[in-house]
């Protein structure tokens, strides 16, 4: 009998401290992100902070620049390889085309407080189906970069605001004077990603491609736009595509850019400090106001302004709860906040924000770029719009108007033509 | 299987379990992939969700309707008539310069040989892409001589400059003809001199023939290897411009990741596969009138 009761208490105590045991095991997650040196060094300074508030979870990080950044991620995205938490660009919204699979974070609210966020930007940019993908990690402005002595310097008058006409006469004055001097420096994914959808929401209004794959623009919207950057080239506001081309992937690393040769550089306001690097950069370039159309002409003068970029956690991962503990922590975290400043922007959350504007934390560059953008916000543009195939139709018709094999009055229809044959194709 | 029958079974294929890491590696990463993309060939798949059988339809869309199909073979074809013959006779070149006795010789065997260890490595490329720029080293260089800059990226220029990449690495192939140098009897040159056989009449009766089943074997590694040319195309030049250097590799690669139509890449693989194919039997087949092997040349 005594044999008995001590073998009972010995299971009971077992059971008790079982939970425990269980509760301390430690776990390792894989956070994966892009940036520049500033970003990896305060984002691994958040990750310390957060193994010290939670001893039990080890977070291995897996960091590099952008080029390139986003094949991996497809990659690991197909193969359900991809980390546990992982920054991505808005490009989960292309892959949920695709089959891809993300865990609704509205499952773990418990843990992931969203109280000091916007929720029109949660429904806006994070939701899908009614399911909550993924958390913003800022909030930003496409951002335009200005190297507004190099303009002085060659006599190149700068209006309050650019217009798109107004950029390809700027172009002529300043490649004039200087020849070896450009208006723009501009990537393809610039082209067909960033200023194309810009270009059609400002003349047209409304998304570009909608979520039922229906253009929201007209072949003729197109050809306007195509024949812009015809102008642009024929203006030698663009550098020959053969230099662009070399300089796709990272259009900073011009040596033009930093070399006071290229008047503009655009950028997403978190990606600020990758552009002004240097003593030189810093010195001479200025925060303005993105390009529209002159007042009157066009229905709008928005431009983008989507998230820096968002977390997520891929349904393969094994440690959910855990990721979403990482995730709460790096966007609401006080001390989170203040170790990684504007890297990603200024942040989503109100109250990080306040904390940051109140102690100086602040990067007047970026804080000016979403002070001009905010105001100036247009609505998601469409996921379909992003979608490679519909990318690199844009892609092959710029192309052959950079080199003269056709012209842009030609190319706008087929190009229609072939984007609506692209979006049959993905149905 | 009795316990005799089976230690006797084990004695006579001994040699099959010393092989049977490198087997068993074999038939996970080679075999098992090679015949999986068969079937994924036959079905619409995008890794992430599941296989629709199409049967052949990716195979006619392929050739009915693909644009981009036969505009890359040809520039598969281009790249591979630039760098196949190109890299084999510079190749032959050096060995014969470097095929002397002298411990220079040495220094220059290992610097030719670099080149192709680093390759056509990531980082490689991404030098190509600086070297060969409007303001890069190349066009400095030729400046020099007073030459005019060139835009080596260009359409007209784009292909031959990711080709150099490729010929560069010929001191793996240098190696081997030197070594198949090496081992010409000295004693058809000393018949060739007494009986004052003119140079280059030696170099063609006698060097090429000795040679042959070297030149053969790397006339088929640098075939295979060229058709299958990926990295120069996606890091230097993306494939561009205008298509130029949309190598057949460098499609695959555009339908599988970037498309996400692993299905229709995996068609697209197989095709290439049975292009090669065709040609290696094609050269084999044609080999026994022009190779010579001191052996006979039996297995």
């Amino acid at each position: 009998m005594k044999k008995f009761f001590s073998l009972l208490l010995a299971v009971v105590m077992l059971l008790a401290v079982m939970p425990a045991v269980h509760a301390e095991e430690p776990v390792t997650i894989r956070f994966s992100w892009w940036g520049d040196a500033v970003r990896h060094e305060a984002t691994l300074k958040a990750i310390e902070l957060f193994e010290q508030a939670y001893p039990n979870i080890h977070v291995e990080a897996e960091y590099g620049g952008w080029d390139g950044y986003t094949d991996k991620l497809t990659t690991q995205i197909m193969g359900g390889t991809a980390a546990d938490v992982v920054q991505d660009g808005g490009h989960f919204q292309t892959y949920i085309i695709y089959g891809a699979q993300y865990t609704d974070l509205n499952d773990y609210l418990d843990i992931i407080d969203t109280a000091h966020f916007s929720q029109s930007l949660l429904e806006s940019y994070c939701t899908v189906n009614g399911q909550l993908i993924s958390m913003p990690t800022g909030v930003q402005a496409w951002t335009t970069l200005q190297n507004t002595s190099l303009l002085e310097e060659n006599g190149v008058e700068i209006p309050q605001r650019w217009t798109w006409d107004a950029l390809v006469e700027a172009s002529r004055k300043l490649h004039e004077a200087d020849p070896e001097a450009y208006m723009l420096n501009v990537s393809m994914e610039t082209m067909t990603n960033w200023l194309f959808p810009m270009y059609i929401q400002q003349k047209v209004g409304g998304t570009v491609i909608n979520n039922n794959y229906e253009m929201e623009f007209t072949a003729e919207d197109l050809t306007a736009y195509l024949t812009w950057l015809e102008d642009m080239w024929a203006a030698n506001g663009l550098q020959g595509r053969s230099e662009q081309l070399l300089y796709d992937g990272s259009p900073l690393e011009n040596p033009k850019w930093n070399g006071g040769k290229l008047a503009i550089s655009m950028c997403s306001s978190a990606s600020y400090s990758w552009y002004v690097y240097d003593e030189y950069l810093k010195e001479h370039i200025d925060v303005v106001d993105c390009f529209s159309f002159p007042e009157g002409e066009g229905d709008n003068d928005t431009i983008v302004v989507p998230p820096a970029s968002f977390y997520n956690i891929p349904a393969a991962s094994q440690h959910k709860k855990e990721a979403a503990t990482l995730i709460n922590f790096l966007l609401n975290d006080l001390d989170a906040g203040r170790a990684q400043g504007t890297v990603r922007s200024l942040p989503a959350n109100s109250e990080v924000l306040s904390v940051l504007q109140a102690e100086n934390l602040v990067d007047a560059g970026i804080a000016r770029a979403v002070e001009l953008g905010s105001p100036r916000a247009c609505i998601n543009r469409g996921t379909p719009t992003g979608l490679n195939e519909v990318q690199n139709v844009l892609a092959d018709y710029i192309e052959q108007i950079a080199y003269g094999q056709i012209t842009a009055a030609e190319a706008g229809p087929q190009c229609y033509e072939d984007i609506q044959e692209a979006l049959e194709d993905v149905q | 299987m009795t316990q005799s029958k089976f230690k006797l079974f084990l004695r006579n294929n001994k040699g099959f379990l010393f092989i049977l890491p490198w087997l068993i590696g074999f038939l996970v990463f080679k075999m098992y992939p090679f015949f999986n993309s068969l079937y994924y060939s036959f079905t619409k798949y995008n890794l992430m969700k599941a296989p629709v059988w199409l049967g052949l339809g990716n195979y006619i869309r392929i050739f009915a309707k693909d644009k981009d199909f036969v505009p890359s073979l040809l520039v598969t074809l281009r790249y591979v008539i630039l760098v196949v013959p190109i890299k084999l006779l510079l190749a032959l070149l050096v060995a014969m310069l470097l095929n002397r006795t002298s411990w220079v010789m040495n220094f220059f065997r290992t610097i030719y040989y670099l080149p192709s260890i680093v390759g056509g490595s990531v980082a490689v490329a991404m030098i190509w892409r600086v070297l060969f720029s409007e303001t890069g080293v190349v066009n400095a260089f030729i400046g020099a001589f007073g030459l005019r800059a060139q835009t080596w990226l260009s359409p007209s220029l784009a292909l031959f400059t990711i080709s150099l990449l490729n010929i560069w690495t010929f001191g793996s192939t240098m190696v081997l003809f030197l070594a198949a140098l090496k081992g010409i009897p000295k004693d058809l040159y000393e018949a060739a001199a007494v009986d004052g056989v003119p140079r280059l009449t030696v170099f063609f009766r006698i060097t090429l023939p000795m040679i042959s089943s070297i030149i053969f074997f790397n006339l088929l590694m640098a075939l295979v290897n060229a058709f299958q040319e990926f990295n120069s195309a996606l890091l230097i030049t993306g494939g561009g411009p205008l298509k130029s250097t949309y190598l057949y590799g460098y499609m695959l690669y555009d339908n599988a990741f970037v498309s996400y139509k692993m299905g229709y890449a995996c068609a697209q693989s197989w095709i290439l596969f049975a292009i090669i194919l065709v040609l290696t039997i094609v050269i084999f087949k044609t080999s026994d009138k022009w190779t010579y092997y001191d052996d006979g040349g039996d297995f």
